[in-house]
């Protein structure tokens, strides 16, 4: 799998460049701690500074990317603004966050430091997230027949 | 058995959908029970839907039963005609030494705020009337129930990246059932309610400066021609690596977009389009008006002079969600409206102005995709595996009838062609990029009668004259020295730079300055290059202002090919704005 990463990768990243609007420019590889196939395996919800964030646990499967800082962990926690409250009857949703988060789906996860800058603990942004792994599938198929 | 549980399956899919009111990107989301039903999890859903009717054959009691209905919540302010919102300007201050900021009193936010506010209940065809505004200094919270514009917080606003993401942070709170719990009580209210909803702009820590102001003079078609931007007393914009400015008036269109429970639009000439960077006193396009008519319409002044088109986009006879639907203004080119298919492939949008238009449907596969829309379902679900499509016959909408039309075609082979004109390619070349870091082409492309635009940048697949020709909607604008050329694609692939043993430290000769890898990190690889056209765009003295698309078509190619007479288009990216 990771043979191939220097294949999809650079499109995977330009397609969260156009993705993502931003009126400061389209965002560099640099700004991915890591990318990782995995499965997330718990949420809990938090009230935070007014805001609610709900922490999730990723256990990844494989990772496709890391900075070199960055450890491999067996688990990794995540951040993300906003909250499903079922027992309250709402939703609370955030422009920057990803517009849903599978739980117990593998998927592809682009993890981002938090705004705190946090050293085990990461974010993902809206689009930094892939369910749909058949795209990858396809993609590596399109870069093997070349 | 199976039988059964389809014909269970259609008859939730029609009580799920009762009205089929999905014009403009609205905020919608699809449930059950409360939590979020998507696409994805859309068989998971089923399966669980099956597992609690099984299960609720031994329940007692109807309050204990489980979920058995999917709900569709559309975001909509209960009392359209008495919103309130808050100015928070409290934290306007500069939190580090890159920070900025223009010399803007609380009379002139609250001055820019309120003009925004008369765009929107100045539509003659929209329902909307908001309190006088005030402003506040408590901070933002989704569950106090008041809408507030905070400017610049110093607290955290935690679970979002670190330097990324823009400068504006939505946050809505939504009910998603009719029994909720909100501020402490038990209520009922209508799935869908918008109990809060805040804007943040600028979040903290966020890395360019950021530099509020306000532009005078009246909103005008494509923004204002004679916007400056100011530098900030005592600052100079050399100190920023990356700066941004931000108009207020702008700023706060989107956030009170967003209090209504409008998403962005996928029209780039809109003004609730995410794509544009500086939209500095934009006047409402036809689809901004249509868009906030369907939320709230204003039903005796629709009737008089405006009509409604509904319809299903099936393809390979089966029906697709998030096909974005447009309306084309047959004679002025002008995209007037447009609207996301549902799971159902339904869509429907009222309150459209007398006319004849083209219709066609396109993929968000171009410069709009499905991860620009996070408040609404159905296109942040959108399938992308077909091409655009144009019906054969022009539609008349007249007022107060319904226009209905089936849209129904076969899957085209992938589409050889996908319109780009954003990001790097558009507007630098390589060196210039180099040397000037990331970009964003300024979309829609702002144009005045009697102007000329040299050399201006199309790219993406097979995008050649080889292939097919590039083109304008409507009258009064056209193209001219379209020549190919191949055009620079990024961001290319960083690697760690070496590390020198004996310092630990990088070779500074082996490791140079880049704006896109900078040390300790060095360019990999080239980028790729991809094809692409460039060409002179011309708008006639008399050219009426307003929204154009920009089209390639595959027609130079053998009409045996599979792409010929295929289309991609750039949806309202170019504006004849107003002198």
């Amino acid at each position: 799998m990771i043979k191939y990463l220097k294949y999809f990768l650079p499109l995977f990243i330009f397609q969260l460049s156009l993705a993502s609007f931003s009126s400061v420019g389209s965002i560099p590889i640099e700004h991915y701690e890591a990318i990782v196939i995995g499965k997330m395996i718990s949420q809990k919800v938090k009230k935070i500074n007014n805001y609610y964030v709900t922490e999730y646990k990723l256990k990844p499967e494989e990772w496709l990317f890391k900075k070199t800082a960055i450890k491999k962990t067996k688990y990794i926690k995540i951040k993300i603004l906003g909250a499903d409250l079922p027992k309250k009857g709402i939703i609370i949703k955030s422009s920057v966050s990803p517009e849903y988060v599978p739980m117990n789906k593998e998927a592809i996860f682009f993890l981002e430091k938090t705004i705190k800058k946090e050293k085990k603990i990461f974010t993902i942004s809206k689009g930094g997230i892939i369910m749909d792994l058949n795209m990858k599938t396809e993609i590596l198929k399109k870069e093997l027949e070349l | 058995m199976k039988l059964i549980w389809f014909i269970l399956l259609q008859v939730f899919f029609l009580l799920l959908f009762p009205t089929n009111l999905y014009a403009f990107t609205r905020v919608t989301d699809i449930s059950l029970g409360g939590a979020t039903v998507t696409v994805g999890n859309l068989e998971a859903t089923f399966e669980t839907i099956k597992a609690n009717i099984k299960a609720n054959k031994t329940i007692k009691g109807e309050r204990n039963k489980l979920p058995t209905m999917i709900t569709l919540v559309h975001g909509r302010q209960v009392d359209p005609t008495n919103i309130q919102i808050e100015i928070n300007t409290s934290q306007l201050i500069a939190t580090s030494k890159m920070d900025g900021q223009l010399p803007i009193s609380n009379q002139g936010f609250l001055n820019a705020v309120q003009e925004s506010i008369s765009l929107f209940e100045n539509v003659p065809i929209a329902d909307i009337m908001f309190k006088p505004l005030k402003f506040t200094s408590t901070p933002a919270s989704p569950d106090d129930g008041r809408n507030v514009l905070l400017f610049r917080p110093i607290e955290s606003v935690e679970g979002i990246a670190s330097g990324a993401g823009g400068a504006s942070v939505s946050i809505i709170n939504v009910a998603k059932t009719e029994n909720i719990i909100f501020m402490g009580q038990k209520i009922m209210v209508k799935p869908g309610t918008l109990l809060d909803v805040d804007v943040v702009f600028d979040p903290p820590d966020n890395d360019p400066c950021l530099f509020f102001e306000i532009h005078g003079g009246d909103y005008k078609i494509g923004g204002n021609p004679n916007a400056v931007r100011l530098e900030p007393k005592g600052k100079s914009i050399d100190e920023c690596k990356n700066p941004a400015y931000a108009d207020v008036g702008d700023f706060a269109v989107r956030g009170i977009a967003r209090v209504l429970g409008l998403e962005s639009s996928a029209i780039a000439s809109s003004a609730f389009s995410r794509s544009p960077v500086d939209m500095t006193k934009y006047k409402f396009t036809n689809d901004d008006e249509i868009g906030l008519a369907n939320l709230y319409p204003k039903t005796a002044e629709i009737n008089k002079t405006r009509g409604t088109i509904n319809g299903k986009v099936v393809i390979n006879k089966k029906p697709h969600i998030g096909v974005h639907v447009v309306l084309e203004d047959l004679i002025s080119g002008e995209p007037v409206a447009s609207a996301f298919t549902d799971i159902e492939g339904d869509f429907e949008i009222r309150a459209i102005p007398e006319g004849t238009y083209s219709v066609y449907t396109e993929p968000l596969d171009g410069r709009v995709r499905p991860t620009d829309f996070v408040y609404n379902s159905f296109a942040s679900n959108a399938k992308l595996d077909f091409a655009t499509a144009v019906f054969p016959e022009p539609i008349t909408i007249k007022a107060n009838m319904t226009t209905s039309i089936r849209l129904e075609f076969e899957k085209q082979p992938r589409s050889a062609f996908n319109l780009n004109t954003q990001i790097i390619p558009g507007v630098f070349t390589e060196q210039e990029a180099i040397d000037g870091g990331l970009g964003v082409t300024p979309i829609p492309i702002r144009i005045r009668p009697g102007q000329r635009i040299s050399k201006v940048r199309f790219w993406g697949d097979n995008i050649s004259t080889d292939f097919g020709t590039l083109s304008i909607t409507g009258d009064g604008i056209t193209l001219s020295n379209i020549e190919n050329e191949h055009n620079f694609i990024g961001p290319p692939i960083c690697e760690d730079c070496e590390i020198d043993e004996t310092t630990g430290k990088v070779v500074p000769e082996k490791c140079p300055e880049n704006p896109f890898c900078p040390p300790p990190r060095r360019i990999a690889a080239s980028p790729d290059k991809v094809p692409g056209i460039t060409a002179d765009i011309t708008a006639s003295p008399d050219a009426k202002p307003g929204p154009r698309s920009i089209i390639f078509t595959g027609d130079k190619l053998d009409t045996d090919h599979p792409s010929f007479g295929l289309r991609d288009q750039l949806t309202g990216a170019i504006i004849i704005r107003e002198e």
